[in-house]
């Protein structure tokens, strides 16, 4: 069955990857940032990221919790685990809320509508969305070098490290051409370089939705330096 | 100067997507054999094991701009992992600068090739510089999210004026003998598939 879900502005998940950006530089309000994991974590489960929203949550009670609540025999589970959860968590949701399945189409409409100039924005895109598959293709090199006996421990590894070099990264550059081939030319039939203005099948039009999470953005920006003006 | 087509732009993308892997491959393994030194290191290290992706990179894309992208798209995601707002700034002058000794210098092509993937990799002490001259707004970032004296006192132990000559010099180092390391690993396996550039 297909299920209608929500969707959300690409302009608005990249304010919120922005925003979430903006929560690692800068020391933010715990009640901020925890206002910004209900927010995204009500967005995700507005289009439909059930799962996912699930395991956020679990991440959240289990290692950012802990840095609110300040008993001694968590500090060690705080320093070395919860500090980098509690970081990095708003930047990974922020992610999923962006990289909606569907949306290759809309985020290249949106861009269009931005005017962001394609010699960056085209390159971020591509290496953001290719790190989760060659980390995981990594992981399949890995798993045939053991199988192989090539680098079947930390030990053998660190002991010949150009060795398991030339194995493991060969194969990922030989692995990307593939890619590169494959995507160049789906560039190519989708005409992305034709500087022509271009109609999409996606309007890319604000919604209610969308006003109401970059308000809401805008006003968590607004909150954090009210606090930081009333300390 | 010849523009840069969609293709171009893709390859870069996905190289750098390698780039930033092997990145945070090197820092995983130092993290675990020298922690503390970990950090000041990182940029030597990885200078050592990407110079293969850089030339592989200048052999599919040879025109001007392509090293400026990986720079600027490499700062961009430092920004966006939560480096200090200006650590982006050091990677895109790098960059622009390798790519000019790369692509308007008539120098050898090994020696041209060399002196620009060592300034490219000059780019990747953005992050550490904080540490050194803005130790004080560092700390105060780091108290302010919730990290202790004990962690602080970790973090600032190896900092050092020594420290940061000996991490500049392991940049140098790395850099050479990464991409002599890459020469060899180049014409054994990619030479015939994009050319023998670096015979």
């Amino acid at each position: 069955m297909n299920k209608k879900s929500l969707s959300i502005d690409p302009r608005v998940s990249l304010f919120y990857v922005l925003l979430a950006s903006l929560f690692l530089i800068f020391p933010f309000q715990l009640s901020v940032q925890y206002c910004f994991f209900g927010v995204v974590a009500c967005a995700l489960l507005l289009i439909g990221k059930y799962r996912q929203v699930l395991y956020y949550l679990l991440i959240f009670v289990v290692f950012v919790l802990p840095i609110a609540i300040r008993h001694p025999i968590l500090a060690l589970i705080r320093d070395f685990l919860a500090i980098g959860f509690a970081r990095m968590l708003p930047l990974f949701m922020t992610m999923s809320l962006a990289m909606d399945r569907q949306s290759t189409g809309k985020w290249q409409a949106a861009v269009a509508k931005m005017k962001m100039p394609s010699f960056l924005f085209i390159p971020l895109v591509v290496c953001i969305r290719f790190i989760p598959t060659f980390i995981q293709e990594g992981k399949q090199i890995a798993q045939s070098l053991k199988y192989r006996g090539l680098a079947q421990n930390w030990r053998q590894i660190l002991f010949h490290p150009w060795q398991f070099f030339e194995y493991f990264v060969i194969p990922l550059l030989s692995s990307s051409e593939q890619v590169i081939m494959d995507l160049s030319s789906s560039s190519l039939i989708r005409c992305i370089q034709n500087t022509n203005t271009k109609t999409s099948i996606y309007p890319i039009r604000l919604k209610m939705l969308d006003y109401l999470l970059f308000l809401i953005g805008l006003g968590m920006i607004g909150g954090q330096l009210w606090l930081h003006s009333l300390i | 100067m010849q523009r840069l087509k969609i293709q171009h732009l893709i390859a870069t993308g996905i190289y750098t997507a390698l780039y930033f892997i092997l990145m945070a491959l090197c820092l995983l393994v130092l993290r675990f054999t020298i922690p503390g030194f970990h950090n000041l290191l990182l940029p030597g290290v990885t200078a050592l094991f990407t110079g293969l992706i850089y030339l592989i990179l200048i052999a599919k894309v040879q025109r001007f701009g392509a090293i400026s992208i990986m720079g600027s798209v490499i700062g961009l995601l430092f920004l966006m992992t939560g480096h200090f707002p200006l650590a982006f700034l050091p990677n895109i002058v790098a960059a622009i600068l390798a790519d000019f000794i790369q692509f308007k210098t008539n120098l050898p092509i090994k020696v041209r090739t060399m002196l620009s993937y060592t300034v490219f990799s000059y780019g990747l002490v953005g992050p550490l510089l904080p540490l050194w001259f803005m130790r004080q707004a560092y700390i105060d970032a780091l108290l302010a999210r919730g990290k202790d004296q004990k962690y602080i006192h970790f973090v600032f132990e190896h900092v050092t004026q020594q420290m940061f000559i000996v991490s500049l010099l392991a940049i140098f180092i790395g850099s050479i003998v990464g991409i002599l390391i890459a020469f060899r690993l180049y014409q054994k396996h990619f030479a015939t598939r994009f050319g023998q550039i670096y015979e």
